[in-house]
């Protein structure tokens, strides 16, 4: 073998792959063409064979050149039209082509494999076109790579004595191996290392081919001695297909420990370094033992440009590893198509605009030199005016050399897609757009894998046999379309297919089934959510299992390997008409947008990329926006309530605000709404009883205040990693930069929280938040907190319409209840060891107080409340004293107009039904549940009588019969005479007409021909009726309307259904008329 | 004792199992299923063929080992033949020729 000098090598190896990356499209598209070819395509490939055959011959490399000529020959045939490309001919090219490309991308030992299936396939077809091409399975038959090295040598000498049982750091039994072994693989210099590596979790879900990860490590290394851990994979008949192998390889490479993983790619936790006391340490502190060594590596790359600044660090470290030059890690297969180029061509003006910059940088700090000994105010700021532009612009050339278009990924979809589809026999178009947009080349290379899992997973999962599409209405040929575009500074990128989409059902039953979740945490999660399950360690749904779509243990990997891009991933799915996922991705990982903020005396950065909005509440408003459900502040946006997280709560540190002085204090509110307002029963967690009884008093607030200071207002970052999205309250918002990411040290990997770390303008670190660790360490899932949607009715929502505010939820998975909301004081989530039985009552301790708890089914004949490890506590406050209510989960409050049947379901505690999302729900009758269970809460009260001794009449005007009978139920059980009226028109006829008996008017708001407002202030502004009490009942006790109400007299304003209220408020109108 | 004697006489069955040219992810199901219902005979050696096979995986060596498994808890033993070199050497590599017996093609 006569190989060249290293140089021409590399050129020519460089060269050669750049023809072939085109040439697997070209086929394809010859494919396509049939009969009708088109001569400049096919020349094109032609001569891309040619070239690279004519530098083989040159190089002495015997294997490509062989091959590349039988290509050529077939090619020249098609050409010359004495064959057609069919898909078998095309077939056979391709094989070729992958193979040529392994050849080349492991040049120096091409010329020791065995290539001859491929030639014999290629002479056939060449010599013989009409005769049956041989078949593909032959083709796909791994060339073997002739090893001299000695690869089972371990084993004779395991029998000689001197047998060392090694253990791994914390104790346990890892490995036995002779010692003789040993000293002479660290004797040739070799490090020794164990490594636990599961060979179905994290080599097969990553589609890399068990042989040639073999022979990687045959060929960097040798095996010593291999066992399989504890007992993975189980057995037959109790562990079914097995999902784990995990082994345990004592592995002595050439690699350093920096470098190891580049082979393996697994958790560096389970790769052990053996000390030379034969003990084992774990890699990250190998590594640091072997920094200290001056073996720098160098980072290689043939733009010397690129050393005029720092190698742009990336936040995740091993991503920088993967820009080393690879060394000896060899044979990648061709799937893990994204081969690392240690070296990029970048155009010469590029370079000299590059050079161009270094030259007035030169410049520029002579200037500046000159302006600091001089002293002279004036130069000094012109240089750095100067400095200031030379670096922006430098900055985008050198940014410009490292971007590369996605079509570089993009393009090896055709291939991936015809193979697959042509495998399941489906029928599938793939449409790529934005070919053209850049990315930086890091971005690039890791994008590939996670991209073809998608791509892979959509053609697999997602696009229908033509059989079914054709029954389902579809067209046979299903869609598959690759999108890359510019939004806000970041690249968009979205796999949709036109397939069946993703059922979240099935997800959740699957994840339900392996335990991934439990049936509580289903039934409260939306249908999204549900969806997202699809990214959860361990996940597949594939009823069948194929060779193409893995294991199913794929999409957390991908969803991993993007959260370290800094990317974030979303789905959208309908079922039956597709899905679509959506990744969103920085430019680049060195420099990024992002916003700074402060907390305390700290500053931090927050990555745009994760950032939705900002959101500022004038310290006037908080009370109203931000709630508390459970122990979880929320603040409520546009509609939703967002989970809050306190950032100096969850770092630790201490919040500050800036006083009206513009000065930093001490922040010390335990909550961040303190609301005081004596409504408000729900104020805060506090176990003293002072708080709570000052809290029932309605305090003038003094207006120095800080609350009503503007600086006291809170700031939150709404953030989000495309699946949970929360807002972060900081204590100031500063400006928006772009910064350079800095690594953190070693020392900090652990931190959770933290992405890297940023040096700002003025010298100082700041650290870049990490978002979704942000929600791991506040406790933060996506499940809690976003199932709560409200409606929003404004005040104004003045219709006829009978718009009710109620609160949904579940005794058990067969029934929903409502009841109405106005009368809830809070929500409670308890564990049902919480939960103490007294008797027949059950009761909770509870503030310091025994609160009784009822369940539906202690009265009614519902389905017993479900066992699940926690419940739902609904607090109501009846007679002056609490209950709580157990239920469970889903919970939703929602403003709906329902039509309620107060017969077909009606019994005692409930009062009747109505269908709310397509759901029959019960309404709680709350009042008749808890008379039956504790009967002297409410006292018998007198009625009141009329001047003429007779039981006194009230006037009710509603429009909704349900409630109509209801309250008008309430009333007669106290001894009153009622007189119902159906609007307010009908009310007033009514009035007039038994003007002598009637002696208070209770009536609804909202009604149609005169609402209750009109109603009101009709009566209340004629002299006959002036002096008769108002009680209005409403379901939007919203202040506006209650000031209104106020205003035109109504003497009371009450929430429906709050019976004891309603008996209270009668009671005293009527006494004290 | 002579119960347990014709016990163990019974015990010793041979079955051989020439599975196809794919040992992976794919065949899973259908080899595994295959494999059951011979494991759940009450065998003393099963003896799989290795003559066809031109691939394996992960999954597939999974199986292997779980048959294995099974069949010595059952004091059966597990044996492979014909095992083709590629295949041989990747058995070799992982020492699982220690517990399984391997014979070359």
């Amino acid at each position: 073998m006569s190989i060249q000098d290293d140089e021409t090598l590399q050129m020519y190896v460089e060269e050669s792959l750049e023809h072939l990356a085109d040439i697997e499209n070209d086929f394809l598209a010859i494919e396509e063409a049939g009969a009708n070819i088109d001569e400049d395509l096919v020349n094109k490939v032609y001569r891309a064979a040619h070239s690279i055959k004519g530098g083989a011959g040159f190089m002495g490399l015997t294997k490509i050149k062989d091959l590349t000529h039988e290509m050529e020959n077939i090619l020249g045939k098609i050409r010359s039209k004495e064959m057609i490309p069919n898909p078998e001919i095309i077939n056979i090219l391709l094989g070729a082509s992958d193979l040529l490309q392994r050849l080349i991308n492991d040049v120096d030992s091409s010329n020791d494999m065995d290539i001859s299936q491929q030639l014999d396939a290629l002479k056939t077809i060449s010599e013989a076109p009409d005769q049956e091409p041989p078949s593909i399975e032959t083709l796909q038959k791994t060339p073997e790579i002739k090893d001299d090295k000695d690869m089972g040598s371990g084993e004779s000498d395991l029998l000689s004595p001197g047998i060392k049982s090694l253990a791994f750091p914390d104790g346990k039994f890892a490995i036995n191996v002779s010692e003789d072994l040993i000293s002479e693989a660290s004797g040739d210099g070799k490090s020794i290392y164990i490594v636990e590596i599961d060979l179905i979790h994290e080599l097969q879900a990553k589609e890399k081919n068990l042989f040639a990860f073999i022979d990687d490590l045959n060929n960097t290394g040798s095996i010593l001695e291999a066992r399989i851990k504890e007992d993975a994979p189980g057995n037959l008949l109790e562990d079914g297909i097995p999902e784990h192998l995990a082994f345990l390889i004592l592995f002595a490479s050439i690699l350093k420990p920096n470098d190891i993983n580049m082979l393996f790619e697994i958790d560096p936790e389970n790769i052990y370094f053996l000390m030379e006391d034969l003990t084992l340490s774990n890699l990250d502190e190998a590594m640091i033992e072997k920094q200290q060594e001056p073996d720098e590596e160098i980072i290689e790359t043939q733009i010397q440009t690129e050393a005029i600044i720092d190698q742009p660090e990336v936040i995740a470290p091993q991503m920088v590893s993967v820009e080393k030059d690879t060394g000896p890690t060899k044979g990648t297969s061709p799937a893990a198509a994204a081969t690392v180029e240690s070296s990029l061509r970048v155009h010469v003006r590029l370079l000299d605009s590059l050079m161009n910059l270094a030259g007035e940088l030169v410049l520029s700090r002579n200037q500046l030199l000159q302006a600091i000994s001089s002293d002279d105010q004036r130069v000094f700021e012109v240089a750095s005016q100067r400095i200031d532009m030379i670096t922006s612009e430098l900055q985008e050339a050198i940014m410009l050399t490292r971007m590369q278009p996605i079509g570089n990924v993009f393009n090896k979809f055709p291939r991936v897609v015809r193979d697959l589809a042509r495998n399941l026999g489906k029928e599938i178009e793939l449409i790529l757009e934005g070919k053209e947009v850049e990315l930086d080349k890091t971005i690039i290379e890791a994008i590939s894998d996670p991209l073809t899992h998608l791509v892979r997973n959509s053609v697999d999962h997602g696009i229908e046999e033509p059989r079914i599409r054709q029954k389902n209405g579809k067209l046979t040929t299903g869609t598959v379309l690759l999108k890359a575009y510019h939004e806000a500074g970041q690249v968009i990128i979205e796999i949709s297919d036109d397939g069946n989409g993703i059922d979240g059902r099935k997800l959740a039953d699957s994840a339900i089934d392996k335990g991934l979740i439990t049936k509580e945490q289903a039934t409260n999660m939306t249908e999204n959510e549900k969806i997202q399950l699809i990214f959860m360690p361990g996940f597949s749904t594939a009823e069948k299992l194929t060779d193409v779509s893995g294991r199913g243990v794929g999409m957390d990997v991908v969803k991993t390997n993007l959260d370290k891009l800094g990317g974030v991933v979303d789905i959208k799915s309908q079922v039956g008409e597709g899905s679509r996922f959506r990744i969103k991705l920085p430019l680049t990982l060195a420099i990024i947008p992002s916003q700074i903020i402060a907390v305390g005396k700290e500053r931090y950065a927050i990555p745009q990329v994760n950032m939705e909005e900002l959101l500022r509440i004038p310290a006037d408003k908080i009370k109203e926006r931000i709630e508390k459900v459970g122990d979880a502040d929320v603040v409520r946006l546009r509609g939703n309530l967002l989970p809050l997280i306190r950032l100096a709560d969850v770092i630790g540190i201490e919040r500050t605000f800036m006083n009206h002085k513009e000065e930093q204090e001490d922040d010390r509110r335990k909550n961040i709404a303190d609301r005081r307002s004596r409504q408000n029963i729900n104020i805060q967690e506090d176990e003293n009883q002072s708080d709570q009884t000052s809290s029932l008093q309605h305090l003038s607030r003094n207006p120095k205040d800080r609350r009503y200071h503007a600086a006291s207002a809170i700031n939150i970052v709404v953030v989000s990693n495309g699946i949970l999205k929360y807002g972060l309250i900081v204590d100031q918002l500063l400006d928006s930069e772009e910064i350079v990411v800095k690594p953190l040290g070693r020392n900090l990997k652990h931190c959770q929280g933290y992405a890297g770390a940023t040096i700002m303008g003025d010298g100082k670190v700041a650290l870049i938040l990490d978002v979704p660790g942000l929600a791991r360490m506040a406790q933060l899932t996506s499940i809690e907190g976003k199932s709560k949607s409200t409606i929003e009715t404004q005040g104004g929502a003045k219709g006829h319409d009978d718009l009710q505010s109620l609160l949904i939820f579940r005794n058990s998975e067969e029934e929903q209840f409502s009841v109405p909301l106005g009368l809830v004081s809070r929500i409670e989530k308890i564990a049902h060891n919480d939960i103490e039985e007294l008797g027949s009552k059950m009761v909770m301790k509870y503030r310091g107080e025994t609160l009784p708890l009822v369940c539906i089914n202690d009265v009614a004949d519902v389905h017993p409340l479900a066992k699940t490890e926690s419940h739902l506590v609904i607090v109501f406050n009846l007679a002056g004293k609490e209950i709580g209510l157990l239920a469970t989960s889903p919970l939703d409050a929602m403003t709906l107009t329902a039509k309620f049947d107060d017969s077909t379901l009606k019994q005692p505690g409930i009062l009747g039904s109505a269908i709310i999302n397509d759901h029959t729900t019960l309404m709680v009758d709350i009042f008749g549940l808890v008379e039956i269970v504790n009967p002297d809460w409410f006292a018998d009260r007198e009625v009141v009588k009329d001047s003429g001794g007779e039981a006194s009449s009230i006037l009710y005007a509603e429009d909704s019969t349900f409630f109509r009978n209801q309250v008008k139920g309430f009333m007669e059980d106290d001894g009153y005479k009622v007189i119902e009226a159906e609007d307010g028109l009908i009310a007033w006829d009514l009035l007039e007409k038994h003007s002598d008996k009637i002696s208070l008017i209770v009536t609804d708001i909202e009604m149609p021909n005169m609402d209750g407002f009109d109603l009101s202030a009709k009566i209340k502004k004629d002299d006959r009726f002036s002096h008769l009490p108002i009680i209005a009942l409403t379901t939007l006790a919203s202040e506006e309307d209650t000031a209104k109400g106020k205003a035109l007299g109504i003497d009371d304003y009450l929430i429906k259904l709050d019976r004891e209220k309603l008996r209270d408020s009668i009671y005293k109108h009527l006494q004290s008329k | 004792m002579g119960f347990y004697m014709s016990k163990a006489k019974k015990k010793t069955k041979n079955k051989v199992m020439k599975p196809g040219k794919d040992i992976t992810s794919s065949k899973a199901k259908s080899i595994h299923n295959k494999l059951i219902k011979v494991v759940e005979q009450k065998i003393s050696k099963l003896t799989l063929d290795f003559s066809n096979v031109e691939n394996i995986d992960a999954v597939g060596l999974g199986l292997i080992i779980a048959a294995n498994n099974s069949l010595n808890r059952n004091d059966a033993d597990l044996i492979l033949k014909n095992v083709p070199d590629k295949i041989n050497n990747l058995f070799s590599s992982l020492r699982l020729d220690q517990c399984i017996k391997i014979l070359p093609a």
